[in-house]
């Protein structure tokens, strides 16, 4: 009886098993014609190994339909159920065909590799071993998979869906899929290289993967008539696919959209001064290396600047744990004449800053400011650099830069903004475009523009007043990249803001602050 | 008769429901995913096309695939063909209409992306953003709209065979990628995913690719016609014996046969055909190798393998190359000691053999490759102990570096790039080659860095690298931020960094700074101050080697033509180069199809007597190429040629 079921499989799908071989057999010894020509790869066992990642799931695809889904889908098994004969016999000849075929398909392709490797590789036993166990064992697991998710008829492909997501989604997240088996079997990196070490393990990991498939087949196969095999053998409708097929992409890209968050990894720079106040850190780092060199300049930039952060923290409304920790390198090749730069690629909380600080143009003020605009950036995931809040920022830059500025220094900044206001003039729409009023009267003008409209509130209106605008419109933590931060900005305007803040209109602050700006140059008229 | 065809345009609509539905599915969610992962008011839509062009162009193929499966063959098996055989409709009409509603289909999806895309760009507008490239979106929709309608052409036919298209599709795809990757000409013009590149910036022109198009409209207007044969003779019942044949394994065994062999017939007469309009002789142009290749050879018996077995390597080899390379044996595993000597690598990291391939081609500008235990060395018959010890010692090190970081560094290789080939390069001059013997990499690198600074930040991006200039700076520019750790952390730093990037515990698959980052704070280092003597080192260098440096400028401009099946490329040089230039110094130029193309793919030209360079005309389909002009010099850089920045330039007629 065992030969004519072995008869009837093979009647039935003689022409599967010989077309996949044919194909999988040519498609190998075309990839070792291009991988042993182009002279760029490992070798031609590492384009095998690239070909049975990818030609055995598909083989076995095609023979698991073949010998179990079809039979399901043309009701052929109700025929077999009724004859006088185990179930289980009719499900070892499947098994046995499937899993003999797809050991042929695999020990195929290997043998050609050989073959073809004749005049590059030694392959000793132990080395034929290693790359005939690995790619059965790859093999055998695919066809147990695909065996057993053949029972599952129409759902099967729902299956197969969710497994290519999962399995994106792995490869695109930090698992380290080539180190788990089966996989690791056939890893492009590994296979074909190996050639002393027994992938144990892996095999013994693959093993029970194949051996669980084969008690799941019996389990689904020999279930009685009227079982979920049966029931759920029948073919899919195009409405029923369509719609399974959408849910789980959805699905899919949903749950990748969770995990695609990058994630934020500490900062440090280890040995490098460090001075903390009131829960504000700065560390300095000094360009030269020696470890013997005197530190004092690096203390004392470090002591005040983590004062000074920390009062301007508070009076930002800014809470003390969301506050960065602040990294300060020495670079001495900053083109720009301020010497301070900055790198914006750290995902965590921290502030990276590099300044020439032993340069004559540097200044301690601009550091903080600086740091400070910053921090604001890194509060906000940088919406405040949106231009139409990008202005507060650096009139709120000014402030504290010019807090403890020398006289000379405010009086040329004065100057800057004068000049720009004279030639560009100033309105409403200025700080809404406040990009292209940066380029049109140089960035450094505008930002003493914008310093001066601050402390003219700030004069006239007091300093509780700026403290009162600034955190209405800049203060605000956002810490994802999401439409939230998007809705929050359009449902806090900036206009409204001010005049919640003030009490008189955007549009009416800014006559009065080109007046005040215009009132330094008649200032400077009246002064020779 | 256009009554009639509405009605069937209409039935079809119908059957097409849960398609659509599927179709507004997928927006939906794209519109979602984009409100929980993006700032919508700082997502331009030029921005985003370049991002997803490729991305979207694969999915546009798959979404026809979901549409057109079934589409021709559901009706057959659920018997409702023989009803509308009974309607004054033709299969012709029928074809037509599910043709056609496919393609709009999946172009109103399209066409909705835009429109959610221009809301994004309206709400992204700055003052000084760039305007809104309305003559691109044009094109970008346009040729989106023609490759639409040429995947349908080509999927409906192949979807007559059902289950089994699964497998067609793939093995198609598979075949153009071979034929692409070897490099067959004029494969550009039948490869439908090469039609949509995107002009480098937003201000450069884009011209539609008409000859690209013809040859595709050609293509998918005779499987359109084929389609419709096959359509119009199906017939709504079988006949006994033709469904019997179809349905018996031989039937199958033929269609499948037909379908296999006609995919590989075409594919071989393209490639015969594309060659066979290569005229060689017409090329009066030497193309430059950087050394020579050991290509293979007829089996004979001199040219029979052996293997050799030392302790710590297996060499395999050809009989005629046992006497030269016998030397090098001897020395092998000593040459292995050192090299584990110097990165402290404890003993399981350096158990078992490595593999050393004599035997087996190498690529042209190759003088050895490493991977995990194996090595692939040529050794011509001209190269020297000394230079085959280095090239051994270099390779060593990369499959030393692979071992004790658990090949956690080829999971983000383009990041990793630099550090592989500069301490691999740092252990073959110091240990491997005498003093002073890195001049011509100094000589190099201080070139580089005069034409434009190089940054740590594009070091660990090799994509970067590859982009703007020469991916080689990797070599000497990574060799001196080595020099630099080792300044800064002693001669330690390589064991600690590589201990700690193969940590149990560190994150995986890390990119650019981050890696380094990471890897350096678990070492205890600061990568900040490895970065400050970089910069230092590389201004000292510059310093050093500045009369070189003037005496060779960087050629960044130039004129390109296509001109007698020839790129002609007349670059800018400055008035009295040849005076200033040191005596033996030559320029070169090297060419690419696009940004993206393998190395494999670009051609070399010598300066011709008319100060011009040429190479065939025959990989440069696109208006637009990338040319690099560099240096030769007799002295120092013969063999490794330093080139500055890629340019980007338009063919002129």
């Amino acid at each position: 009886m065992t030969g004519v079921l072995f008869q009837k499989e093979w009647q039935r799908n003689w022409f599967t098993f010989l077309w996949l071989g044919i194909l999988i057999w040519l498609i190998v010894l075309i990839t070792c014609y291009f991988y042993n020509a182009g002279g760029t790869g490992a070798g031609v066992f590492s384009g095998i190994g690239m070909g049975l990642m990818i030609l055995m799931p598909i083989s076995s695809l095609f023979l698991g339909h073949a010998l179990v889904a079809s039979e399901f889908q043309s009701k052929t098994q109700l025929f077999l159920e009724g004859l006088p004969l185990p179930k289980w016999r009719m499900i070892t000849m499947k098994l046995f065909l499937a899993f003999a075929a797809t050991i042929f398909y695999a020990v195929g392709c290997i043998l050609i590799g050989w073959l073809y490797a004749q005049g590059s590789e030694v392959v000793t036993p132990r080395f034929l071993g290693i790359l005939l166990s690995s790619a059965c064992g790859w093999a055998l697991f695919s066809m147990g998979f695909f065996f057993v998710t053949g029972f599952l008829g129409r759902y099967r492909f729902l299956i197969y869906l969710l497994l290519v997501l999962s399995i994106l989604l792995l490869i695109s997240s930090s698992v380290p899929m080539s180190r788990f088996p089966p996989y690791a079997l056939i890893d492009y990196s590994r296979f074909g290289l190996e050639r002393e070490i027994w992938p144990i393990s892996n095999l013994r990991f693959t093993g029970i993967f194949i051996v669980g498939w084969v008690v799941a087949a019996y389990i689904l196969g020999l279930a009685k008539e009227g079982s979920i095999s049966t029931m759920l053998g029948e073919k899919m409708s195009y409405r029923e696919k369509m719609f399974i097929g959408g849910a789980i992409v959805i699905g899919g890209l949903a749950i990748s959209s969770v995990f695609s968050q990058p994630k934020p990894e500490p900062f440090s720079l280890p040995g490098a001064v460090v001075e903390e106040w009131d829960g504000v850190e700065v560390a300095i780092s000094p360009e030269d290396p020696d470890p013997d060199k005197p530190v004092d300049t690096e203390v004392a930039i470090a002591g005040k600047l983590a004062r000074r952060l920390a009062e301007q923290r508070d009076w930002l409304g800014i809470p003390p744990v969301n506050f960065p920790k602040i990294f300060i390198v020495e670079k001495t090749d900053i083109e720009e004449k301020e010497k301070i730069d900055w790198d914006e690629s750290l995902t965590d909380n921290s502030i990276l800053m590099y300044a020439g600080y032993r340069e004559p143009e540097f200044s301690e003020n601009r550091l903080l400011s600086w740091t400070l605009s910053q921090v604001m950036r890194k509060n906000s995931m940088k919406r405040v650099g949106r231009e139409h809040r990008w202005w507060i920022i650096c009139g709120l830059e000014g402030l504290w830069e010019m807090e403890q500025a020398d006289p000379e220094t405010i009086r040329e900044r004065e100057k800057l903004a004068v000049e720009a206001v004279k030639k560009h003039g100033l309105t409403l729409n200025n700080l809404w475009d406040w990009s292209k009023y940066q380029k049109d009267v140089e960035w450094r003008s505008a930002d003493a523009v914008a310093w001066m409209g601050m402390r003219h509130l700030m004069q006239s209106r007091g300093k509780d007043i700026v403290q009162s605008f600034a955190r209405r419109t800049v203060t605000r933590r956002f810490t994802r990249v999401d439409g939230r931060a998007v809705v929050w900005d359009y449902s806090n305007p900036v206009a409204p803001a001010f005049k919640a803040a003030t009490g008189i209109t955007l549009e009416e602050y800014v006559k009065q602050w080109r007046e005040y700006i215009l009132s330094f140059e008649s200032e400077k008229e009246t002064k020779p | 008769m256009i009554r009639r065809f509405f009605a069937i345009l209409w039935k079809e609509w119908k059957c097409l429901q849960p398609f659509y539905f599927l179709l507004l599915a997928l927006f939906v969610v794209g519109l979602l995913v984009v409100q929980a992962l993006e700032f919508m008011d700082e997502y331009p839509i030029w921005d985003a096309l370049a991002e997803a062009t490729g991305f979207s162009v694969g999915q546009t193929f798959v979404l026809c695939i979901v549409g057109v499966l079934g589409l021709l063959t559901r009706e057959k098996d659920e018997g409702i063909l023989t009803y509308l055989d009974g309607l004054p409709v033709s299969r012709f009409s029928m074809y037509l209409a599910k043709w056609l509603l496919v393609v709009i289909l999946v172009f109103m999806l399209d066409a909705a992306w835009m429109i959610e895309g221009l809301v994004y760009e309206y709400l992204s507008k700055e003052s000084d953003s760039q305007p809104t490239p309305w003559q691109h979106l044009g094109t970008y929709l346009f040729l989106h709209t023609f490759l639409i309608g040429y995947f349908v052409s080509i999927l409906m036919p192949i979807s007559f065979l059902r289950f089994w298209s699964l497998l067609v599709i793939p093995a198609g795809w598979m075949i153009l990628s071979i034929l692409e990757t070897i490099g067959t000409p004029y494969i550009t013009w039948i490869n439908p995913f090469a039609l949509i590149q995107l002009p480098e910036k937003i201000d450069d022109p884009w011209v539609i690719p008409w000859k690209h198009m013809a040859i595709l409209s050609i293509i998918g207007g005779f499987a359109w016609f084929i389609g419709l044969c096959f359509y119009g003779m199906m017939s709504a019942i079988s006949g006994r014996k033709s469904r019997e044949f179809m349905q018996s394994s031989w039937g199958k065994a033929l269609t499948g046969l037909g379908i296999f062999g006609g995919l590989l017939i075409l594919a071989g007469l393209f490639v015969g055909l594309s060659y066979s309009m290569v005229q060689n002789d017409a090329l009066p142009l030497e193309t430059v190798p950087i050394s020579g290749a050991d290509l293979r050879e007829p089996l004979e018996d001199e040219n029979a393998i052996e293997s050799a077995i030392s302790e710590k390597f297996q060499f395999v080899y050809r009989r005629k190359m046992a006497q030269r390379i016998a030397p090098l044996l001897k020395e092998a595993d000593d040459i292995f000691n050192q090299v584990a000597q110097f990165l402290q690598a404890p003993p399981p990291a350096t158990a078992g053999r490595v593999v050393v391939d004599f035997s087996s081609p190498l690529g042209s500008h190759n003088a050895g490759q490493a991977y995990w235990k194996k090595i692939r060395m040529s050794f011509p018959e001209e190269l020297q102990l000394a230079e085959a010890r280095a090239i051994l010692g270099h390779e060593v090190t990369h499959v030393l570096i692979n071992n004790l970081t658990n090949t956690r560094l080829e999971e983000s290789f383009g990041s990793a790039r630099w550090f592989h080939e500069g301490l691999a390069s740092y252990v073959e001059f110091t240990i491997f080659r005498g003093k002073n013997a890195s001049q011509d990499y100094d000589h190099w690198l201080a070139l580089s860095s005069t034409w434009g600074e190089v940054h740590f930040e594009e070091m660990v991006s090799n994509g970067l690298m590859i982009k703007n200039r020469d991916p080689n700076i990797a070599y000497p520019a990574g060799m001196e931020c080595i020099k630099a750790a080792i300044d800064v952390y002693g001669e330690e730093f390589p064991a600690k960094i590589l201990t700690s990037i193969g940590r149990p515990d560190a994150p995986r698959k890390l990119e650019g700074l981050e890696l380094w980052r990471d890897a350096c704070l678990a070492a205890g280092y600061d990568l900040e101050r490895i970065r400050g003597r970089f910069r230092a080192r590389l201004k000292d260098l510059r310093e050093e080697h500045k009369a070189t440096c003037e005496s060779m400028p960087e050629i960044t401009k130039g004129k390109v033509i296509r001109q007698d099946g020839q790129i002609v490329i007349t670059p800018e040089l400055p008035e009295g180069w040849q005076d200033k230039a040191p005596t033996d110094a030559t320029l070169i130029c090297r060419v690419r199809p696009d940004d993206f193309a393998e190395p494999g793919k670009w051609r070399y030209s010598k300066l011709l007597d008319d100060n011009t360079f040429a190479v065939s005309a025959l990989d440069f389909l696109k208006p637009r190429l990338s040319f690099q002009v560099g240096w030769r010099n007799k002295n120092w850089c013969e063999t490794q040629p330093i080139f500055g920045q890629w340019v980007e330039a338009p063919l002129e007629p």
